[in-house]
């Protein structure tokens, strides 16, 4: 009897706990069903039609079934050119960007006097960058850190000719990669902070190299964030105002040949891809995680 | 003579050893060469870093003339602030920074309340389909923000909000602000190292959850609320095509300035009556293209520069690394 009472008790205040979660995620379920479910459902819908606006009618659909999709893939070239490019600078970036990171954070994580300094430099693009300034920067030279003569000659000097066009072509692109690299940053030096200092000096007793200690200790214990941090740089770079993809689907909706209809399937299309680069460097970087531990 | 040989070199081994002790240290970690090496590192990494923003700096300081001058590469012929002057007219300063801070501000608000809340729901009860949850956000977060903005659009359209400043803090206050996802996620990490104990006591004391939420839970949370509140602030005062969809035109933030800012600067001279084909330092070009840039994030670096060593504290204690 008194554990019926008690069990009884129990399931109520399972029940009270769970309608209480429910009261605290409701205003996420009303966000995710106006702004995320039923947008989708409807982007899905503008895509097969051919959308049309008059001022009396307001919006006219017309089913097209996959023509929009069509148009896109066969017969116009803008988006097909845009993705590749996107493609491309984002399998390039990704690694650099991730490997610049953890040295960064490990520098940062030293027991260095004057790296809260050297922090205030390396977190201030999380806060100021955005597309305009970015493209502002870019398009007048300012990325491009200029190799003066001595650099130069050296460089030319040590390097083989051919490749010295590669490396100059680093030095323009490497303040722009290095200011994606803000939050990746943080994120590993955070990962850093909490590694147990006892087990470097273990290894430092035992008579570990650094080399080893890095690869041994460091890594296994940043391994699991990669991945995680590789998705935050896709999807920023993917959303960054510089992306001109983004640019191609925002002048699609007022373009008159265009329209609402295809601008919602480039949207769709370049969500799918967004997502299957996603998963696939998410999914790579996860298979190795095994590897190394 | 031998004798001197072997004092020599005696001599030489004890300082050699010395000298190599204070170079590379005891360790691997605390030697000169690995110090300088370290420092070097950093410094060149550091101006890497800054490098865009010096070069900035300096050309925006410099007049026409210098521009075209060979020998000016980084010192302007003389100190001057006309290219200032000029763009702080064009970028309509100092209402439009009052425009940004108010709706960036009162964005990160709603986007700070609505996170925490919704990030101690999740954090603190069990609810069925927790895991749908999650795979949901994170879906959310890698979509493009072009692929809703169409209907979204129309949406606020039909509740006659569109325009209004509820068409960006209604998507705030339910937790699908910019990056609304990712802060959810931060709170959801803090709320989960409460221990339950706290919550149990407070339960016995005849709390119930509202009181909990805001009596316990909150100010155990601060840390969050300073990385979302800085974080937060900086995303809505750098988002152009989302504010600029949702209000409609009719508020003008500075980033929304700084995009069209060739076109405002033209509209300005124009109007103001001064010729630009005579006086070379009026036309517009890169000075005055990064003397507008600079205007546009100056508010953000002095809060960066006041905020920091709370931001870099909380990031610190924050639980952003656990999963």
């Amino acid at each position: 009897m008194n554990s019926l009472i008690k069990q009884n008790r129990r399931m109520t205040h399972k029940k009270r706990e769970m309608y209480s979660g429910l009261i605290f995620i409701f205003p996420w379920i009303i966000g995710v069903l106006t702004f995320i479910a039923y947008p989708l459902f409807r982007t899905i819908y503008f895509s097969f039609n051919n959308v049309q606006y008059s001022g009396e009618l307001g919006f006219i659909y017309n089913w097209v079934g996959f023509e929009n999709y069509h148009r896109i893939l066969r017969i116009d070239v803008d988006f097909i050119l845009e993705i590749q490019n996107f493609i491309i600078k984002t399998i390039t970036f990704v690694p650099v960007v991730i490997a610049i990171s953890i040295i960064i954070a490990m520098l940062l994580n030293s027991k260095l006097k004057g790296t809260s300094f050297f922090r205030l430099i390396f977190f201030l693009p999380i806060i100021i960058l955005n597309g305009q300034l970015l493209q502002n920067i870019k398009n007048n030279g300012g990325m491009s850190i200029k190799v003066g003569g001595i650099v130069f000659n050296i460089i030319e000097k040590i390097v083989p000719y051919y490749m010295t066009e590669a490396i100059l072509l680093l030095f323009q692109m490497v303040s722009e990669i290095m200011w994606y690299s803000g939050v990746p940053i943080l994120i590993f030096l955070a990962a850093l902070q909490k590694v147990d200092k006892s087990i470097y000096e273990a290894a430092q007793i035992d008579g570990a190299s650094s080399w080893n200690i890095f690869w041994k200790i460091t890594l296994p214990e940043i391994y699991p964030l990669i991945s995680v941090t590789i998705v935050f740089v896709i999807v920023f770079l993917a959303n960054f105002g510089d992306n001109s993809i983004n640019e191609l689907i925002i002048s699609a909706r007022t373009n008159p040949s265009r329209r609402e209809g295809y601008a919602s399937a480039l949207a769709i299309l370049y969500a799918i891809i967004q997502t299957i680069l996603v998963i696939t460097l998410y999914f790579i970087f996860k298979k190795r995680e095994k590897g190394v531990m | 003579m031998k004798n001197i040989i072997e004092k020599v070199n005696s001599f030489y081994n004890k300082n050699i050893f010395k000298v190599k002790r204070r170079l590379l240290g005891k360790h691997s970690s605390d030697g000169l060469v690995y110090k300088v090496i370290m420092y070097f590192l950093l410094i060149v990494l550091g101006f890497v870093f800054v490098y865009p923003l010096i070069y900035m700096f300096s050309i925006s300081l410099m007049s026409n003339i210098d521009l075209v001058d060979n020998t000016i590469r980084w010192i302007p012929s003389k100190l001057d602030f006309i290219n200032y002057r000029l763009t702080m007219v064009a970028l309509d300063i100092p209402k439009s920074y009052f425009v940004s801070i108010f709706i960036a501000g009162i964005s990160t608000l709603c986007v700070m309340f609505s996170s925490a809340f919704i990030g101690y729901g999740l954090a603190r009860h069990r609810i069925p389909f927790k895991k749908t949850i999650f795979a949901i956000m994170i879906f959310s977060f890698i979509m493009p923000k072009t692929l809703f903005f169409i209907p979204t659009y129309q949406i606020f359209t039909m509740l006659r909000i569109k325009g209004t400043l509820s068409a960006i803090l209604v998507p705030a206050l339910t937790g699908q602000g910019l990056n609304g996802a990712f802060f959810i996620l931060i709170f959801f990490q803090f709320f989960r190292m409460i221990p339950k104990q706290l919550e149990e006591s407070a339960i016995i004391d005849g709390a119930n959850k509202f009181q909990i939420f805001y009596k316990i839970a909150v100010p155990l949370a601060i840390p969050a609320f300073i990385i979302t509140g800085v974080y937060g602030f900086s995303l809505y005062w750098s988002e152009t095509f989302l504010l600029g969809i949702y209000l409609d035109g009719n508020y003008t933030t500075i980033t929304m300035l700084l995009n069209n800012l060739q076109d405002n600067y033209g509209t300005m001279i124009w109007s103001s009556g001064l010729d630009s084909a005579r006086q070379s330092n009026l036309s517009f070009t890169e000075s005055k293209l990064f003397a507008g840039t600079l205007l546009s994030i100056i508010p953000l670096m002095i809060m960066y520069i006041f905020v920091q060593k709370w931001f870099v504290e909380s990031i610190d204690k924050s639980g952003i690394t656990g999963e």
